[in-house]
């Protein structure tokens, strides 16, 4: 056997060989941490759906997911019940503190911004007219621009109000402007216009969703 | 040995930095450093990556046939940068969600292949442990001063926390947390750096 067929198998040996211990590393490292991962993933949702209903943040993760299994029920877009959050949710119930009545819809709702999709959790009052509150689960938007969506000054401007929404340039000296509750407007981020524009859309197409929510009766 | 090491950790921080002087890593610095946080959990994952992939290379050297020594460092930092990633995943979901698809490309920053074609493949393990640690924090810590003016200018706030009278004047220069910042932010550093601390030892030789 010539060494250049030698050596080619040694190559080939030697690639598979470490292919194989590093992807069985990778994978030991994946089932080391996946329930984790799925847990922070799980979390972050029922934390989104606490935000958006206007409940105050629960002490604990575990307080957490006490509140949301004894208060929260997930719909899919025809109003079936779903046994647990999924890809088909649309939007979620939250029970009153005695558990009788509604406390508020949580509709997520979508839409494309500056670098990929956004996702908001908005809230609303049980007839379904005003905003309770509003947090953004998922976006890919520009760090330090875009992204300042999440900042608590922007999301609260949302709060209380009826919309459809308009979006306003920012005029630091009129702060009473984007507070007003009828104004239906917010003062929009500076140096991401597309992004404002994008969250313009998400809250108004949620809107809508959520009048229609509250004239049909859910499905059990 | 020790004075092998400190010559290896002195070449990274100043004439032979990966950043400033080899001009490597620019896709994360421009990327990742308009927020101080998110800078220093890059940092943290490129020096695990640096240091466990250049070992892992220099201690397999011998034995990495030369036709496919590429995909094989590929290969192996690739598994790091998962290995960070999933961890990241784990432990810090927050800042995970912001890094985004940061952290991934970590495989694609040149410093690490580099130093595994530059260093760990004609180095012993140990020496080439401490050229990934001092190559990755050569790589910090302009980082990080890039990251601390960027935030500080563009957003008024130094990890996420406004700064006492300063924050009340400064009117936020947007231009700071996008790209071109960190553009003018890196040149202008790279500027004071050669003329002032690292001697270019070319000059004039032209």
């Amino acid at each position: 056997m010539s060494s250049g067929w030698k050596q080619k198998r040694f190559t080939v040996f030697f690639m598979f060989s470490i292919t194989f211990v590093f992807i069985s590393i990778v994978t030991a490292v994946h089932m080391a941490t996946q329930s984790t991962v799925e847990r922070n993933k799980t979390l972050f949702l029922k934390q989104a759906v606490c935000d958006a209903s206007g409940m105050p943040k629960p002490e604990n993760a575990d307080a957490l997911i006490a509140w949301y299994d004894a208060n929260v029920t997930a719909y899919d877009a025809s109003g079936s019940l779903l046994e647990k959050e999924a890809k088909a949710t649309d939007h979620f119930r939250v029970r009153s503190a005695d558990a009788l009545g509604t406390e508020a819809f949580v509709v997520i709702s979508r839409g494309p911004g500056l670098w990929g999709q956004i996702t908001a959790f908005v809230g609303f009052t049980p007839d379904g007219t005003r905003i309770k509150a509003v947090t953004f689960l998922e976006h890919m938007e520009t760090p330090g621009l875009g992204a300042r969506i999440d900042e608590s000054w922007f999301k609260q401007q949302f709060i209380g109000k009826k919309g459809p929404f308009t979006a306003l340039t920012p005029e630091p000296k009129d702060k009473t402007r984007a507070s007003d509750a009828d104004a239906n407007t917010f003062d929009q981020i500076t140096g991401a216009t597309i992004t404002s524009t994008a969250v313009r859309n998400i809250m108004n197409d949620s809107l809508e969703r959520a009048q229609l929510l509250t004239t049909t009766p859910a499905k059990n | 040995m020790a004075t092998k090491a400190k010559q290896i950790f002195s070449s990274s921080m100043g004439k032979n930095n990966p950043v400033f002087v080899q001009v490597l890593g620019i896709c994360s610095t421009l990327a990742v450093t308009n927020v101080l946080e998110n800078t220093v959990v890059m940092c943290l994952g490129v020096i695990f990556t640096l240091a466990c992939s250049n070992t892992t290379i220099s201690l397999l050297r011998k034995w990495i046939p030369g036709s496919i020594r590429m995909m094989v460092e590929t290969l192996i930092i690739a598994a790091y940068v998962i290995i960070v990633d999933l961890v990241i995943q784990a432990t810090l979901p927050g800042i995970s969600r912001q890094l985004g698809p940061y952290v991934g490309l970590i495989i694609t920053n040149c410093i690490i292949m580099g130093r595994a074609e530059a260093f760990a493949l004609t180095n012993p393990p140990i020496p080439s442990l401490v050229d990934g640690i001092a190559s990755g924090i050569g790589y910090s810590y302009v980082l990080l001063i890039i990251a601390f003016v960027r935030e500080l200018m563009g957003s008024a706030t130094i990890w996420g926390y406004t700064i006492p009278w300063f924050s009340d004047w400064w009117v936020n220069w947007s231009i700071m947390v996008m790209a071109p910042g960190a553009f003018f932010t890196l040149a202008i550093l790279i500027w004071i750096i050669k003329s002032h601390f690292v001697k270019d030892d070319a000059k004039g030789a032209s």
